[in-house]
């Protein structure tokens, strides 16, 4: 494989402060952009707990702000974002669908122990779960980071085993806002790093949210997370952009979301006016609302129907395409019979006419369909 | 049992409701007649109950009743029309599989216009050992409040006669799909209100269902959202602002309301799901443990297991939904591993007990409400 940014990795690391890297920015033909680890290329094929990192042309915005520490599951001070691999269990193939799992923490830190891997893995499902940066940076690091973590595996699809087009992120909690993030301004110039990347396709092809932060807005806004993301004082326009709920369009990738009234940090009305964008976008959409369990306690048995959801996401998943038929399924139809085409009725025709023709002008072939399209290879080829 | 005392007052109430006309077709009031009733009923119930039996609601005579010429079932569909007779036929579990305990009165829909065949949900809910009672209900030539005082009826029917017909009072849900999401959502708001009572001694047993499943349903009367079609038939074209808001039952859910699960879909264009969203807005925000499930593809009333992917298996959700209330026994099949709440059976929130209604909250009979039952008697 031919891996460009080798290029970048013979450079003299540098680790000059913010303004430094600015001016290095402005002139990156000439000067090396400041990024304090060497980058490490990914070998192939890939293998589980392998760290991938996102910027091969060092990290935007960089600045020295001291290692980053990891106490179990929990990774704090990160300026290094990165992504580990999880693969399918031995004797389980890769389905082709890659899930970019954000986790939560409040954008204080990244806690990767919501352990989702277990549900999806055995699908057939490679899981990257991505350590992107926190309050140390605020935004738009977060979203550059998912958004390039998503332009990354796209570019790379071939090499990883993945589907261009069956690329999508999960999160939880606060890993949420990052998730609905890149499906909100995955074409937003904000994620934008300058580099190649740049190029290719943003948008994740499906959104699993759960437990979910992603409004910026009171009184529904989760104090904390704000806080962390844009500082103490946000002006109207911060918080308008980072609001997810107002940033939704007919492109946004259809989302399943999952919330309960048990949960008293963040609150399901998040989720609500998150629904109520996406339905009046007509983006196909999954709402699941339970009664009972706390803050991201989405796997715990004791709440019952509650941690059902990945059943449930994965029948959803099922349908739309995403994993293959099974004889375990409780679907009598297990594939969307509108997935490819026109169709007759449903939101998902509706949808198949309105948002997911209109994306393929834009190259963006990823939506919507269940198998690969040349547009979105050889989009993928060019930037590659 | 004792035929309750007969009441007349609600008579001229209701003409007044249903307009000049229809009160013109009614019978003059008279303190000392009967209260006008086609059938003849015989307040004596067969029990056990059967399968198929019929349950006349009101022994004391329909409420408001005139003649509209005979009912009309259609075998090809299951629908019932111009129904002035208000009925339940019984469903139950098959040989072999023991009355549970639960029962779900179901209310199908049809817009108000008639009421459609149970499709399906007696060969769902019967194996799991749920009574089921299909209430055939009073549709647009009575209008409201008659489907409404025809659900509640059902629910204190069937609470005061629980214990023969082998129920758990305090396990009587409502279900209804479509214009029957309104019926059965009616009787969850309104179970209290003067709307839903006949002046009959029944009147007394408490009509609160213990749960709610809302399928495609209507549920408001304000537009935009309301379905059209059901609104003019139960409160008719022209509705006063007093009639919408009566009955909108977004606007009456409190904190009494019972556990309520919902499910519609995107793909619905006849009856929009924003009825539901409007309404679990409401129970949110008077914390009524509720369970809203919202999917993407699939027209309206595209009921039980169909061909509509994910959606389909919401019926699986439902019972996972009722096992870990309480309502249903656990079952080695259920696909949550903890299938029973811990601490026992009964809606997501304690001290529902206190407020006398003891179908709240609990997966136990409560003797407050088995003595309330016998003194309605």
């Amino acid at each position: 494989m031919k891996t460009p940014w080798l290029v970048y990795s013979a450079v003299l690391v540098l680790t000059f402060p913010c303004a430094i890297a600015a001016a290095a920015a402005s002139a990156s033909d000439s000067a090396a952009p400041a990024k304090a680890p060497a980058y490490n290329p990914f070998t192939l094929p890939l293998k589980t707990g392998e760290a991938i990192e996102l910027y091969p042309e060092g990290t935007p915005n960089w600045k020295d702000i001291g290692p980053e520490t990891v106490s179990g599951t929990t990774y704090t001070n990160i300026s290094n974002p990165r992504m580990f691999v999880h693969l399918p269990p031995v004797g389980t193939p890769q389905n082709g669908t890659a899930i970019i799992f954000c986790p939560g923490g409040g954008y204080i830190h990244v806690n990767t122990g919501g352990s989702i891997e277990p549900i999806f893995n055995p699908l057939g499902v490679t899981v990257f779960t991505l350590i992107y940066r926190c309050q140390e940076f605020g935004a738009p690091a977060p979203q550059q980071d998912v958004i390039r973590a998503i332009r990354l595996v796209r570019a790379h699809a071939a090499e990883f085993g993945i589907n261009p087009n069956k690329i999508g992120v999960l999160g939880d909690s606060a890993g949420s806002h990052v998730a609905a993030s890149a499906g909100t301004l995955f074409a937003d110039p904000v994620v934008n790093t300058g580099n190649d990347l740049d190029k290719v396709n943003g948008r994740p092809d499906f959104m699993i949210l759960l437990f979910s932060v992603l409004t910026m807005e009171d009184p529904n806004a989760s104090a904390n997370s704000r806080k962390a993301l844009l500082g103490n004082n946000p002006t109207p326009e911060m918080i308008d952009h980072y609001s997810v709920e107002k940033q939704v369009t007919a492109n946004t990738p259809p989302a399943f979301l999952v919330h309960t009234q048990g949960d008293t940090t963040v609150k399901l009305e998040n989720e609500l006016q998150l629904y109520a964008a996406l339905r009046k976008n007509n983006v196909p959409t999954e709402l699941h609302l339970y009664p009972v369990g706390t803050h991201g306690s989405g796997l715990d048995a004791n709440f019952g129907p509650t941690a059902m959801w990945p059943i449930l996401c994965t029948e959803w998943m099922r349908f739309n395409g995403w994993v293959p038929p099974s004889p375990t399924s409780l679907m009598k139809v297990q594939i969307n019979p509108n997935l490819s085409g026109p169709a007759a009725s449903g939101a998902a025709a509706r949808n198949t006419a309105g948002a997911r023709g209109t994306a393929g002008v834009r190259g963006r072939g990823a939506r919507g369909s269940d198998t690969a399209t040349p547009a979105a290879a050889s989009s993928t080829a060019t930037a590659n | 049992m004792k035929t309750p005392k007969l009441f007349n007052l609600v008579v001229p109430a209701f003409c007044l409701l249903v307009g000049s006309a229809v009160a013109a077709d009614a019978p003059a009031v008279d303190s000392t007649a009967a209260v006008p009733k086609a059938p003849t009923y015989d307040p004596a119930i067969e029990v056990p109950l059967k399968a198929s039996q019929v349950i006349e609601l009101f022994p004391e005579g329909v409420p408001g009743w005139r003649d509209i010429g005979p009912e009309q079932y259609t075998p090809a569909n299951g629908t019932y029309t111009n129904i002035s007779n208000p009925r339940m036929i019984v469903g139950l579990p098959p040989a072999g599989t023991p009355q549970n305990g639960a029962a779900v009165i179901f209310c199908a829909g049809g817009g108000y216009v008639h009421v459609a065949g149970p499709t399906g949900m007696n060969s769902w809910l019967n194996p799991l050992g749920v009574t089921t009672f299909n209430l055939i209900y009073r549709c647009k030539e009575f209008g409201a409040p008659a489907p409404q005082q025809d659900v509640m009826r059902a629910i204190r029917l069937v609470r005061l006669h629980a214990k023969e017909f082998g129920i758990d009072p305090n396990k009587i849900g409502v279900m209804g799909g479509s214009a029957g999401g309104h019926v059965a959502a009616s009787a969850a708001t309104l179970f209290d209100e003067p709307v839903g009572k006949t002046g009959a001694e029944i009147d007394s047993v408490s009509a609160r269902p213990d749960f709610a499943v809302l399928i495609f349903s209507v549920l408001t009367m304000e537009p935009p959202y309301a379905h059209g079609q059901s609104r003019d038939n139960l409160i008719g074209t022209n509705p006063t602002q007093a009639l919408i808001d009566q009955y909108s039952l977004e606007k009456h859910v409190t904190r009494n309301t019972p556990p309520t699960f919902i499910v519609h879909t995107q793909g619905d264009t006849t009856v929009k799901e924003e009825n539901d969203l409007m309404f679990y807005a409401a129970l949110r925000k008077n914390n009524v443990p509720s369970e809203l499930h919202l999917y993407t593809v699939g027209p309206h009333g595209s009921g039980i297991g169909n061909a509509y992917g994910d959606g389909g298996i919401w019926p699986q959700l439902c019972n996972e939904w009722m096992r870990f209330n309480g309502w249903l026994p656990p079952s080695p099949d259920a696909l949550s591993p903890v299938n029973q709440r811990a601490g026992g059976a009964g809606g997501a929130r304690g001290g529902a007990g206190g407020r006398g209604r003891g179908a709240r909250g609990s997966g136990a009979p409560t003797p407050a409400a088995a003595t309330d039952a016998s003194t309605a008697k």
